[in-house]
């Protein structure tokens, strides 16, 4: 060992610490390059037309909703929950919003309300009983997407299948300025919580080592539930911003959104068992990287079926490449 | 590990361009036509062919555009149809359909599904960037079709049923050009009249979950209301999704009494199960689809009625987003209305040979025929006629253009 330390004029710590540090580095800055490298290829591809300002803003819009419930599944994520109900979740929240708004005749924030009471409800539920009942959350949360898709086929079929949301009342929440200026709220937020306050730090040392966490005396059950409470006020609000985009509230609203987050959480680099190197960008720049390629590679022309494919194999590539082996555990990458 | 992680980036990468190259390459040389170029105002590029006539042929069937041809030189326009394009016969069916009239009406058409998690207004933000001419679509949304309408980009909607206050939202829409689908209701009400006829009185009415498709919704619905309304029962209900052999099974063990059934859509599996639960010879059924072993079954007098002929009503919809492509001409003057089609009603084997001959895997309406439709091309066509050519479309009627 000295004679290492002689010949290298170095310890062995402080050896480990510069691999950590340019591990680090390269696990910061390879999402972005993955992204730029997407954006670059397909730019060439669609011949300019993806950089487009008008199509910035459609991409804006694109990934408006997977950004926002993105930021609250970073929270349940980071300690190594996972919700697969929150697409079923955000179609009820939109159901109940459109009935409390057109059919009762509320106002609008109790009709938002409403959607965040139940974004929050369904969330609530699946970490109460992941934690106190000791169920894996994988399980509850598709017996909480079961229940609630048919709450949502049956409402919807009461309330007259297609739902229309009147734009006259939600048509404030179709403005460019009020996503733009929701969205950077939101991450300012969620952010501030995820990086600054023991909430975040909590959930990553749970997603870290349960154990130690439990050992050191942190509050583990009512920071899961903290997480999932974040998680369904996102999700009520990306309810209500969803459906005045769609303009109407079906039977299917809102299903797909959670594997729109899984992807966008392999692609941002975000660890797939939580712990510290969860970051908030991470889901961000996932979910603008799947945006891109999906609106790049359908201007491009390409089939739909293809379009999936692509997305398929960059999942694919993604988990392999980023799984480390050697301990078993995901570590950021691309 | 670095180098293999190295390689795997170069290569999902490589994908990627691969490609999306070869799904540029068919609009190479194209450059995204300006939004107004979409508008109503486009003039027409090439001369309109020949008037032709809706004349009755020799069989007493009506021949489409007898005499016309689609002129040669047509502009090119790029089209988007937004659906599902495979999977089910019937998908498959609508593409294949289609993809016979790219090079007569000089068309490029790009098929896209709307996967799971996929919004139907993203995908037509991102055809209307890429500059297409033209949107048909099995499904719709106001939004979807206020996007498109920024672009001034035409949208027809098919196979798909939109209520009447719905319709009157849309038709609000300057390129929303209207709604050509089939009619559930009457097939129903036929279905449950001969399956009536067939002596059926205790049916089981097993079908797609409830809200799931309005279509298969009004399927079942109608089929109820006429079926009492003529004196039978409803015995049992069953919309247990896809799950149709469970059902079958659950249905024939608690109603022995039952002797008819009617399924709101149909595949080999239930045939299978009808056979393994042992209701060949106890029950009559009716249905909507085809599959293969329809013919058996009619043969053996267990099937009485089923309703097809769905794969044509996407091109037979064509006409009306091309006329408004070709020269801003709305087909459908009143876009309030729905262009209802019948369904093809086969009640033997023998209709259902030729059912197989010419329909099932034709387009039944030639290039030709669907161009006549177009009053740009044929100033002497009317909506009355589109109308009257939709509510015709018969296994007779397509038999009858086939010979001409």
């Amino acid at each position: 060992m000295q004679d290492i330390v002689h010949e290298t004029g170095l310890d062995i710590d402080e050896m480990l610490n510069r691999k950590a540090k340019r591990r680090e580095l390269l696990m910061t800055f390879l999402p972005f390059c993955g992204l730029a490298l997407t954006v670059i290829i397909l730019s060439v591809v669609t011949k300019g037309l993806l950089l487009k300002p008008e199509n910035l803003v459609n991409i804006m819009n694109q990934c408006f909703t997977t950004a926002i419930v993105s930021l609250g599944a970073a929270f349940v994520y980071a300690h190594g929950g996972i919700d697969f109900s929150v697409g079923a979740s955000c179609g009820v929240a939109q159901m109940v919003c459109i009935f409390l708004v057109s059919s009762k005749g509320l106002p609008l924030p109790i009709g938002m309300l409403a959607a965040i009471v139940i974004g929050v409800t369904c969330a609530l539920i699946v970490g109460m009983a992941s934690y106190w009942l000791h169920l894996q959350p994988f399980v509850v949360s598709l017996c909480v997407r079961s229940a609630c898709a048919g709450i949502l086929i049956a409402g919807t079929n009461a309330l007259g299948k297609n739902i229309r949301v009147p734009l006259e009342i939600f048509g404030i929440f179709n403005n460019d300025t009020v996503k733009i200026i929701t969205l950077v709220i939101l991450i300012a937020i969620t952010w501030y919580l995820f990086e600054k306050t023991s909430v975040g730090k909590t959930e990553k040392a749970i997603g870290g080592n349960r154990t130690t966490t439990w050992q050191s005396g942190l509050p583990i059950g009512r920071n899961i539930l903290y997480a999932y409470l974040i998680m369904g006020i996102c999700v009520g609000i990306a309810a209500v911003f969803q459906m005045s985009r769609a303009g109407m509230v079906t039977s299917n609203s809102g299903i797909g959104i959670e594997f729109n987050i899984l992807i966008a959480l392999a692609l941002g680099g975000f660890p797939m068992s939580g712990g510290a190197s969860a970051k908030i960008r991470s889901m961000l720049v996932g979910a603008l990287t799947i945006t891109f390629l999906t609106n790049g590679l359908i201007i491009a022309g390409l089939a739909m079926e293809y379009v999936n494919i692509v997305k398929g194999l960059l999942f694919i590539t993604v988990i392999a490449v980023s799984y480390d082996r050697t301990n078993l555990k995901q570590v950021v990458f691309m | 590990m670095k180098t293999k992680r190295i390689i795997s980036i170069i290569l999902a990468l490589v994908v990627i361009l691969c490609l999306a190259a070869c799904g540029n390459t068919s609009n190479a040389g194209q450059t995204a036509p300006a939004a107004q170029e979409n508008t109503a105002s486009a003039e027409p590029a090439a001369e309109p062919a020949e008037p032709a006539e809706t004349v009755e042929n020799e069989a007493g069937g009506n021949t489409i555009g007898a005499g016309f041809k689609l002129p040669g030189d047509l502009p090119h326009k790029k089209v988007a149809a937004i659906g599902i394009y495979s999977g089910m016969e019937l998908y498959t069916q609508w593409k294949k359909n289609m993809e016979t009239l790219l090079e007569p009406f000089n068309i490029e058409i790009q098929f896209i599904e709307t996967s799971t998690g996929t919004e139907l207004e993203s995908v037509v933000e991102s055809v209307c960037v890429a500059g297409v001419d033209g949107i048909i679509a099995q499904n719709y949304s106001e939004t979807g079709i206020q996007i498109a309408q920024e672009y001034g980009v035409p949208w027809v909607t098919y196979c798909t049923t939109v209520t009447p206050e719905t319709l009157k939202i849309l038709a609000g829409y300057d390129n929303f050009l209207g709604v050509v689908t089939e009619d559930d209701v009457a097939g129903a009400e036929h279905c449950a009249q001969s399956m009536y006829d067939a002596g059926c009185r205790k049916v089981a009415l097993v079908g797609l979950s409830r809200g799931l498709s309005d279509m298969m919704d009004y399927r079942a619905d109608s089929f109820i209301e006429t079926f009492k309304s003529l004196g039978g029962e409803i015995i049992a209900e069953d919309y247990s999704l896809m799950a149709f052999n469970d059902a079958i099974a659950t249905i024939a063990a608690s109603h022995p009494e039952m002797d008819g059934m009617f399924f709101t859509m149909m595949n080999d599996g239930v045939f299978q199960a009808l056979t393994t639960e042992g209701l060949v010879g106890k029950v009559k059924v009716g249905c909507f689809d085809f599959s293969d072993s329809a013919e058996d079954f009619f043969d053996n007098g267990m099937l009485v009625f089923a309703a097809g002929g769905q794969s044509a009503t996407m091109n037979c919809a064509f006409p009306v987003l091309y006329s408004y492509m070709y020269d801003g001409t709305y087909l459908i003057p009143d876009r309030t209305q729905t262009v209802f089609r019948d369904f093809i009603e086969i009640h033997n084997s023998d209709e259902f040979v030729n059912y197989n001959e010419y329909v099932r895997y034709s387009p039944c309406y030639t290039p030709d025929e669907l161009g006549s439709m177009v009053p740009g091309l044929n100033p002497d066509f009317t909506f009355e006629e589109y109308e009257q050519i939709n509510a015709n479309f018969s296994i007779e009627d397509v038999m009858n253009r086939a010979a001409g």
